[in-house]
């Protein structure tokens, strides 16, 4: 596979995962070019079956990075004496709503997603992040521990957690 | 509940999930889609002119340039500190500064003229 042809494979969903991490499209998308161009910088002449992994380690790496600098921009919010704490509603808002693009597909599947969405929203970040990357890039165990930079037992844990809850949200729908 | 191991809710979960991935991705703005090209087409040029870099200096050069460098450091070291050192002409000998610090040998000095005439005279007399 060329490189150009796995970026432009992955670039949707490093952005649709940033997306759910940050519900910010600026930030999700300031998130998958820095990822971008340090996997085409720093291992564009690696093997490509190394580009999948590498990839994501890079991409989670930057979405940690973002919730450090939010959470301490947060503290910091706190302490100032006009701050109103309008930062997260504002965030919420302007996380995109789930459309189906697919008009004929039966209501209640639509109804199941949208459950499904908002049950991924609302996970913590290593479970979202333990979750997407075995769910949707099809990573197994050992792959995931590598792109979240953890121990494969840590991942099994977040997996597992994150399963349980998307259960106990979506078990009368599928 | 008839799913007691929870592998039939996962391949669900797992279906439903990879579904709504597409979904999302078919809603995708088109601004965004563009931004993302963009941003892709960027990191395939860098990462094509940094293996021009790379093609102009082969792997190998690197440790055989380290090392020319230190020897290069070793050897000027070395030249330096076995290089005699010569006497500069502008540095003043002691002599000149003993000299220079008596004030009274310069004031004999100055007069040198006067005393050499008048032993000229006193041998003419």
């Amino acid at each position: 596979m060329q490189f150009d042809q796995f970026l432009e494979n992955s670039e949707r969903r490093a952005y649709q995962m940033a997306l759910y991490a940050t519900r910010n499209s600026e930030e999700a998308l300031d998130i998958v070019q820095d990822a971008m161009l340090k996997l085409a910088d720093k291992y564009a002449d690696r093997p490509s079956n190394e580009w999948g992994p590498l990839f994501h380690r890079i991409l989670q790496s930057k979405i940690n990075d973002w919730h450090r600098r939010q959470t301490v921009r947060r503290k910091w919010l706190q302490l100032l004496p006009f701050s109103t704490g309008e930062e997260n509603d504002d965030l919420i808002e302007q996380a995109p709503e789930l459309k189906s693009c697919k008009p004929d597909d039966k209501l209640e599947q639509n109804r199941a997603m949208e459950i499904l969405d908002n049950a991924i929203k609302n996970l913590p970040q290593r479970q979202q992040q333990a979750f997407l990357l075995r769910s949707w890039e099809g990573l197994n165990v050992a792959e995931t521990a590598a792109a979240m930079n953890c121990s494969q037992g840590s991942v099994k844990t977040h997996y597992s957690r994150a399963i349980h809850s998307l259960r106990e949200s979506l078990e009368e729908h599928i | 509940m008839n799913d007691p191991s929870g592998k039939l809710f996962e391949e669900k979960l797992q279906s439903l999930s990879l579904q709504l991935q597409d979904n999302q991705a078919c809603d995708i703005d088109e601004n965004i889609i563009q931004r993302l090209r963009e941003s892709r087409l960027q990191a395939i040029n860098n990462s094509r002119s940094g293996n021009a870099i790379t093609l102009n200096f082969p792997a190998w050069l690197a440790p055989v340039s380290t090392v020319t460098a230190y020897a290069s450091v070793a050897l000027i070291a070395a030249s330096l500190w076995l290089m005699p050192i010569a006497p500069t002409k502008n540095t003043l000998p002691l002599d000149d500064l003993a000299l220079f610090s008596a004030s009274e040998e310069l004031e004999f000095y100055e007069n040198l003229d006067f005393y050499i005439w008048l032993e000229s005279d006193n041998d003419a007399s």
